[in-house]
């Protein structure tokens, strides 16, 4: 599991960085976290010729509210999302989606606009951008244009990016003030991909639904938009009934596959399970939890309370091990 | 008076593992040290036509690639130490002609960096005839099932059938009011561990001797091994083991690499490292626990069980690995479990297939017995009308009853319904049984899952290992040095991977010999060094067979000791103490010497020595346990199931257990917890499945999932304690425990939380996408 041979290049600012990756053209790579990028490069199921390391490149690291905007640079890790007050309320659905995203060491280093570019029909962020309405900013040696996720996100792995093109911030627009939304992930263990995960963004206006977001995440060749369940939402109460009639459109608009961890008609079940939980938490806001990974378990579980029957502490021991260094 | 043993310490390797300082074979290195990587078979089951690896040869830096024609004409085959008679499935360093299972080594190719050698690999080309394959047992006894060793002249697929038989079965089941027959699958898995196999191996030519560092739990039986294949004296072979992380049971075996790497180490004439890689080891290390079991028992209205009777097929892969058969017949010969069942009939029959071949995993055979005879218990209650634990009690041998001997083997002593009892009284101290009704009452899933077990440990008695077949012993033999300046090394054959052994033994040679264990230093893994063990480091009998010889070593020395301390302080040997490296005059501790001024003179001043006296201060004694010892307990597992998503999640588990004589709580506490996560990994999480033509459908821990942390319970632990009256000291052994009753008693919670379903669960991994198609789709609770 060591990589074959690759050229590496460090630029430090963007106008450099994106004339070396003009250069290499399709077989130059960027390496943001490399979270990805490094794992399929040690499998030698990717050989680049180059990497492009955008680390260096100053002024990427950017998470800010702009205009009612929330703008997310290229460097911008998981983890910054996970510690961020700019997320959550309104922006919910990414406040839950973060701390889902595989293991701290891996959202040590991972980034938002990286796992956009990879496009893995599994990834976290694909479904809870998608449900936001974010864009990202492409910029190349010829200029920079903005692509809408839902028209960046073409299949799996593929995105509608030029190779010269470079991710240099994610936008998510206001949802206005009365918002609300979650991610909702099922994993078969803490840190894994998504068995199935579903993103629910909404925003009330008078009462009503104003726009509704539905994504969802590893049932299809990519991050999947539930149209037919957003149109069927937007406009009219968040009642039950349409709650559970969204879900059911949603299942349907679910495309999942058999695998390993479940079966197609598992997963378009749990699709129906998770937007109807997501959107009964959107609806009451106000009663949902601090800790999202609660929202897929199920309610008020009773918490083991007794200790373990052994007498040392973890601080015990380190406290032993630390007196006995210093011996 | 025992001072150490019994007593809670943190392990002496702590510090050092957890800064990162702790020496693994992928930490070492020589001078001039080159890099292996190996070549596998793409294909289940295919022909080697050719191999052509002139392009990877020319590249630079490249030392040389190895297949399987280039292997010594009198290299022997790898080895199988388990004879139960069984035809011969023989494998090489390298695939000669043929591969059997997708991931057999097929080349070994050595370059200066690993980086070289991965791109060299992808050099060499190989001209592959793909045979016809099977990857399923049942498929491999079907009449037109391709045969895996069809080129040997087989007739069919089937490496050995083992029966046997007690007291009339056939009448029992006649008689019996009630009979209930199951069939279960119980899936594959591995002894997956953090640190993945490796080897380095350095030939000097001068004296043509070989030195293999490698990631083992067998000192002695890997270099023997390794000399029966190569044709070499023992002693011109020098086997170390550095650090371990983790082994269990999966190290417990002799690999084609380490063979092939001391051949690459041999033809380069450099010293030669091989690192398993990640993705590499769910293929090329051996897998375990897969079988299929028919399973029927017999009872009388009263819940009296009087007949059990197993059907065992076992699919053991491409060949038979070094403990050839041994898991799957220690499953059939613990069909009786802790029952007093005077009728009892099995027949296993070890299938081959075109996949890893299976080997030992912690808890060998027993897990899976456990898991056909608890979940057929509960059957058989549900069937009665009886409650669980009245109809296990109604079984149990009883106290008064011990030892006794069962369909094989003789379980020793214990008091079963005592420990069960304590386990159901938590259970109710803890308001569980009360709380689930109220549960089920708000439309919440909840249940309670029961097994008990006991285990095959402290293995094992020489004479009956060699009647049974195997070509090892199973006695331990220890070695006790005290120094010239009073602090002790103790000599072990036993290999520390993490379970503590080390601590343990130190804490037995310190209550022994009269020592603190911090002068007590434990050397391990070095066949240059240290005594030779019987079975190597598995089997639950560290402690127990280990323990039992370092305390007649430590005896010994203490008694000349004893001797020299007299002369010096002219006192009666029979009237001295030790205690933490003073010896002195019983009631007068001011007339005292240091273990240092006994071990100056015992090298130093022999003027100081008894007449007659020899100089020197050190034994050298072997235990071999005349039985085996029965470790027991009970699990609880409480689990709530959300119907919903197929979700299991724990809330609360029970495990009351007696492994005898404790020698250090915390490292049984430690052991028992790992084990129940390999458990639980059997039961939830862990699966290495094949598509019918043996085509792995898994690579990397995307799909091998293992449970971590967020996903276990806290134990709620009890120790009982019934010391083994064959070993001294007690001790009975733990390291296997936990895995054994665990996947049942988890299973049976799922079910009992799914009783609203009438649900049967016979099949593991039990995933949430099982769960589902099990319950059906339903009106999603409002939260």
């Amino acid at each position: 599991m060591y990589p074959g041979r690759f050229e590496y290049q460090a630029p430090t600012t963007l106008e450099e960085a994106l004339a070396t990756l003009d250069r290499y053209g399709d077989e130059g790579k960027v390496l943001a976290g490399g979270q990805s990028l490094l794992p399929l490069m040690k499998l030698r199921f990717a050989s680049p010729r180059a990497l492009v390391d955008i680390n260096r490149v100053a002024g990427l690291d950017r998470l800010a509210e702009e205009d009612g905007e929330l703008r997310i640079g290229a460097l911008v890790r998981h983890r910054d999302c996970e510690r961020s007050e700019l997320l959550g309320g309104r922006w919910g659905v990414l406040a839950d989606a973060a701390p889902q995203i595989s293991d701290p060491i891996v959202r040590n280093l991972g980034t938002v606009a990286g796992s956009l570019a990879h496009a893995d029909p599994q990834g976290d962020w694909g479904s809870a951008l998608l449900a936001a309405d974010a864009r990202v900013v492409a910029a190349s040696a010829g200029g920079r244009r903005e692509i809408p996720l839902d028209e960046l996100l073409l299949g799996p792995f593929t995105t509608a990016l030029e190779p010269n093109e470079i991710i240099t911030e994610v936008r998510v627009p206001d949802p206005g003030a009365r918002a609300a939304g979650t991610y909702l992930k099922l994993e078969r263990r803490v840190g894994d991909f998504a068995t199935v995960a579903v993103a629910v963004h909404v925003s009330f206006a008078d009462g009503t639904v104003s726009r509704a977001g539905i994504a969802l995440t590893a049932v299809g060749p990519r991050n999947l938009r539930a149209t037919d369940a957003e149109a069927a939402l937007a406009g009219a109460p968040l009642d039950d009934e349409a709650i559970r009639e969204a879900a059911r459109l949603a299942a349907g608009a679910a495309e999942p596959r058999d695998d390993v961890r479940g079966s197609a008609d598992y997963k378009r079940n749990v699709v129906r399970v998770f937007v109807e939980r997501g959107l009964r938490m959107a609806a009451r806001p106000e009663e949902r939890g601090d800790v999202p990974r609660a929202a897929a378990a199920p309610p008020g579980r009773p918490e083991p309370s007794e200790e373990f029957a052994g007498e040392e502490t973890a601080e015990d021991v380190m406290k032993e091990i630390r007196e006995k260094e210093d011996q | 008076m025992p001072a150490w043993v019994g007593r809670r310490m943190p392990r002496r390797e702590d510090a050092e593992l957890l800064t990162g300082r702790g020496r693994f074979i992928g930490d070492l290195g020589r001078s001039g040290m080159v890099h292996a990587v190996f070549l596998r078979s793409p294909y289940p089951h295919a022909r080697i036509v050719s191999i052509d690896a002139s392009r990877a040869l020319a590249m630079p830096g490249v030392r040389a690639v190895l297949t399987g024609a280039d292997l010594p004409e009198d290299l022997g085959a790898q080895p199988n130490t388990h004879l139960f008679g069984e035809r011969e499935t023989p494998y090489f360093a390298l695939a000669r002609e043929r591969a059997r299972y997708a991931g057999e080594p097929v080349a070994v190719i050595v370059a200066d960096s690993q980086y070289l050698a991965e791109d060299a690999r992808d050099e060499v080309i190989v001209d592959w005839e793909p045979l016809p394959s099977v990857g399923d047992a049942d498929r491999a006894l079907a009449d037109d099932a391709p045969l895996v060793y069809g080129d040997r002249d087989w007739p069919d697929n089937v490496a050995a059938t083992f029966e046997q038989e007690m007291g009339d079965v056939d009448s029992a089941f006649d008689e019996a009011d009630v009979v209930v027959t199951e069939r279960y699958r119980i899936q594959r898995q591995f002894g997956c561990s953090l640190e993945t196999r490796g080897v380095l191996a350095e030939w000097d030519e001068n004296v043509d001797e070989l030195t293999l560092w490698t990631s083992s739990q067998i000192v002695h039986i890997a270099r023997d091994l390794l000399a029966a294949v190569l044709g070499l004296p023992e002693h011109r072979i020098r086997v170390l083991v550095p650090r371990i992380g983790g082994g269990f049971g999966a190290k417990f075996h002799f690999y084609p690499e380490e063979t092939a790497v001391a051949l690459a180490a041999r033809a380069t004439g450099r010293p030669v490292r091989w690192v398993e890689d990640r993705m590499e080891s769910f293929l090329a290390t051996v897998h375990a626990r897969e079988q299929r079991v028919e399973i029927s028992m017999a009872a009388r209205e009263d819940g009296t069980i009087t007949a059990v009777k197993g059907d065992l097929v076992g699919d053991m892969g491409a060949a038979l690995h070094t403990v050839g058969y041994g898991p799957l017949w220690l499953t059939a010969v613990m069909i009786t479990n802790v029952y007093e069942i005077p009728n009892a009939r099995v027949r296993a029959r070890a299938v081959v297939t075109n996949k890893t071949p299976l080997g030992s995993f912690r808890g060998w055979g027993q897990p899976q017995a456990n898991f056909v005879v608890e979940r057929t218990v509960d059957r058989l209650a549900r069937e009665l009308g009886m409650d669980r634990a009245d109809l296990r009690r109604r079984n149990f041998i009883p106290p008064e009853r011990l030892p006794r001997k069962s369909l094989h083997h003789t379980l020793d002593s214990g008091d079963y319904p005592r420990c069960l009892d304590r386990a159901l009284e938590l259970l109710d101290e803890r308001g569980w049984r009360e709380r689930q009704h109220e549960l089920r009452d708000e439309g919440r899933h909840v249940g309670i899952g029961i097994s008990f077990y006991t285990e095959n440990s402290a293995l094992g008695p020489s004479r009956m290992l060699n009647q049974g077949g195997v070509q090892q012993g199973g006695y331990d033999i220890a070695r006790v040095r005290v120094e010239p300046g009073g602090e002790v090394t103790l000599y072990t054959g036993l290999c520390e991977m993490g379970q503590g052994v080390t601590n343990a033994l130190s804490q037995v040679c310190a209550d022994n010999l009269g020592v603190h264990p911090e002068k007590i230093k434990v050397v391990t893994g070095d066949t240059s060094q240290v005594p030779y063990t019987g079975y190597g480091t598995g089997a639950s009998r560290g402690a127990a067979v280990g323990g039992a010889a370092v305390m007649r070593a430590s005896r010994k020395v203490r008694e000349k000791v004893m001797r020299i301390a007299g002369h010096m302080l002219e006192a009666n040997p029979d009237d001295l103490e030790a205690e933490d490296g003073m010896i002195f005059v019983r009631g007068t501790p001011t007339a005292a010497v240091t273990m240092g001024d006994v071990g100056r003179a015992a090298y130093l001043r022999a003027i100081e020595l008894p007449e007659g006296e020899d100089p020197g201060l050190e034994a050298i004694e072997a235990f071999d346990p005349p039985q085996f010892a029965w470790p027991y307990g009970a699990n609880i597992a409480v689990v709530e199931v959300d119907v919903d998503t197929g979700e299991v999640s724990f809330l609360d588990y029970i495990y009351v257990h007696d492994c005898g004589t404790i020698v250090n709580p915390m490292i049984v506490e430690g052991q028992i917890m790992g084990a129940v996560a390999q458990g639980i990994g059997a039961a939830l999480f862990e699966s290495l499945p094949y598509d019918e033509e043996g085509q792995p459908l898994f690579g990397t821990f995307m799909e091998y999932v293992l449970p971590t942390a967020a996903e276990l319970p806290r134990l709620v632990m009890e120790h009982q304690h019934t010391p083994s009256p064959n070993i001294p000291g007690g001790m009975k052994g733990v390291g296997e425990a936990g895995t054994i009753g665990s996947p049942a008693a988890v299973v049976a919670a799922i079910e009992d939380a799914l009783a609203p379903y009438g649900v049967r669960i016979n099949e593991t991994p039990v995933t949430p996408s099982a769960i589902l198609a099990m319950v059906g789709e339903r009106e999603v609770t409002p939260a």
